[in-house]
């Protein structure tokens, strides 16, 4: 049982991993993209066509792709300053309480996000910069960031109850 | 129950919740999301929080804090701490504490390319930590004076956690980096004397090393500052004189170290670009994940009346305004003893901000004040992370109560500093008003 979830685990933290890596092919294309805007605004008077907008789209992206592989990376903040002191059964208990309870606020924060990009996808909303475009997929970035970390909440609440049960181990990085 | 018992209730919860274990992120959203659904309903919660959600993350101004990381991490990988390290040593490395004096000054210029106290903390250690120990100096006096010349980085421009103030504040970013640059230099300055005194008080703690460079190497040192001249050049020239934005200084900054970077590896491949855009988009999320809670939070507290109600109670009190800044000072040292900068910044600013304000006092000077307080929580126990990070860092050479021993005279500077910050508080309001805009 605990072997067969780690596949799924690691699995699902490969995914997470590549869309991470999406979002840095992001970061470092738009240093490109504002760079060469710079160059061309200072140089030749004539910037790079939709820097800005790429730019904030791009920034949608890395941010919610960002989030569930910073997870996977336990990367997010937490302070463990009282309950590294509490026995180990507790800090196991809280630990995956408080997974559940990442996994159940994203999620609610999936269907708010959801519900943004479908209204934009009806309406047909579009963005009127020097580009044109449709905003849906970019609202629709933000939902699948937040559903995408509570899956990786849920599954990590699910995989530290085989931890506590010595089954697996604890992830690199990770403090209970 | 009244909006102001909800008020006070989340501020409770989400402490609660924090130190419960809970990612911060997720309890500022929890308590954030929850207190809005009670006094607005879920519906106009979820109206806030989506449009929330994608305004501040569908940004081209607050992209400037990827652009800011990402240059910090290429210019690890460039070398240019190495670099720094080696020049100040060669210059001050002969006086008494001189290494632990050319950490404080490598430190701060290499503040200048990177806004990260964690990584700046975490190089210096493993530059400058093993040289001072074999050299006989006291474990206490080289850990302790490393955590905290890893926090000049935070104060410098760039330093993504200043960005963070602005955000949560709707001040100018522009104008706060800039703000930062004297105070940073000259708490550099009053750290190296710090060192000089405790050092002098207690010989023992270091050594005298005869310096054996000759003045033909010293000079010859200091072409390695010769990158880093560019990028400060680059990145606080071109912002002060308003040539380009600060997410614009930022990708500039970031071209600038990522070529030095290949320059000095002579390969593109040994940069790792896929393993410092991993670490940029890990910080980024990390960052953004508190700013969007703590913005929910921040509306929270604000539609319950409790961050106007306390405002108004401390503007109307009647003291005098600088014992108001004396409890906010105390307030943020107290928990900055137990958690770190963003998620301090996060939870503390929707209240002490607009008291701030109320009192007359100006944002920018109040940013850099805050972010003096959160350099000072940073290496006070027990949630001091840059002790953490130069133990962790050290391979076993120094044990975490060595370095918070070793703190005294540091934080004995910093409140010194903040005392100076309130006497002259044009040393952070200098710059930005003769800023081009």
């Amino acid at each position: 049982m605990a072997q067969s979830f780690e596949r799924l685990y690691q699995v699902y933290g490969r995914f997470v991993l590549a869309l991470g890596m999406v979002a840095g092919a992001a970061v470092f294309a738009i240093m490109w993209l504002i760079d060469a805007n710079v160059l061309m605004r200072k140089l030749f008077n004539q910037p790079v066509t939709g820097t800005l907008e790429i730019t904030e789209g791009a920034l949608v992206l890395i941010i919610f792709l960002g989030l569930a592989f910073t997870q996977r990376r336990r990367g997010h903040i937490r302070v463990t300053l009282m309950t590294r002191h509490f026995p180990k059964w507790l800090r196991d208990v809280l630990y995956v309480l408080v997974l559940l309870i990442g996994a159940g606020l994203c999620a609610w924060y999936t269907w708010a996000a959801y519900t943004y990009a479908l209204r934009s996808y009806n309406i047909n909303e579009m963005e009127w910069g020097v580009l044109i475009f449709q905003v849906w997929p970019i609202k629709a970035a933000v939902a699948l960031g937040w559903g995408l970390l509570s899956v990786q909440f849920l599954l990590d609440a699910i995989r530290h109850i085989f931890v506590a049960k010595g089954q697996l181990e604890l992830v690199e990085g990770e403090e209970v | 129950m009244s909006d102001l018992a909800i008020g006070v209730m989340g501020m409770a919860a989400l402490i609660l919740c924090i130190l419960s274990g809970m990612t911060v992120f997720v309890a500022l959203g929890l308590v954030g999301t929850a207190g809005l659904s009670i006094l607005v309903g879920p519906q106009g919660s979820i109206g806030l929080l989506r449009a929330m959600f994608y305004d501040v993350t569908h940004s081209f101004h607050f992209s400037v804090i990827p652009m800011f990381l990402l240059m910090g991490f290429f210019a690890m990988r460039a070398g240019l701490g190495e670099d720094l390290f080696e020049a100040a040593t060669r210059w001050l490395g002969g006086l008494r504490g001189g290494l632990a004096i050319a950490t404080t000054g490598g430190a701060a210029a290499f503040g200048a390319a990177s806004g990260s106290s964690i990584g700046t903390t975490t190089l210096f250690t493993k530059l400058a930590l093993p040289q001072m120990l074999s050299r006989g100096y006291d474990k206490r006096l080289a850990s302790a004076s490393i955590a905290i010349s890893g926090t000049l980085a935070v104060m410098i421009p760039p330093s993504a956690l200043v960005v963070v103030y602005g955000i949560l504040t709707e001040s100018s970013i522009g104008a706060l980096l800039i703000a930062g640059i004297i105070p940073g230099l000259v708490f550099a300055v009053m750290l190296c004397f710090a060192t000089s005194l405790w050092v002098r008080s207690n010989p023992a703690l270091a050594p005298l090393i005869p310096n054996t460079s000759t003045w033909g190497e010293k000079f010859w040192s200091l072409r390695l500052a010769g990158p880093l001249v560019i990028v400060i050049i680059a990145i606080i020239g071109g912002l002060y004189l308003g040539v380009f934005t600060p997410t614009e200084a930022g990708a500039i900054g970031a071209l600038v170290t990522f070529l030095m970077a290949v320059i000095r590896k002579r390969s593109i491949r040994d940069v790792e670009i896929g393993s410092v855009v991993g670490d940029t988009v890990q910080t980024t999320a990390m960052i953004f994940g508190i700013i969007m809670s703590a913005l929910a939070f921040s509306k929270f507290l604000a539609l319950s009346g409790l961050a106007g109600y306390i405002g108004d109670f401390l503007s109307n009190a009647d003291v005098n305004r600088w014992v108001i800044v004396a409890l906010v000072t105390a307030i943020y040292l107290v928990l900055g003893m137990m958690m770190d900068a963003p998620p301090l910044l996060a939870i503390s600013l929707p209240i002490t901000h607009p008291v701030m304000m109320n009192l007359g006092f100006d944002p920018v000077w109040f940013g850099v004040y805050v972010v003096l307080l959160c350099e000072i929580g940073a290496i006070t126990p027990p949630v001091g992370i840059n002790c953490f990070v130069v133990q962790g860092a050290s391979d076993g050479l120094v044990q975490l109560e060595d370095v918070f021993k070793g703190l005294l005279p540091y934080i004995a500077a910093g409140l010194v500093m903040l005392v100076i910050l309130c006497v002259f508080p044009d040393l952070a309001l200098y710059l930005p008003s003769t800023m081009t805009n």
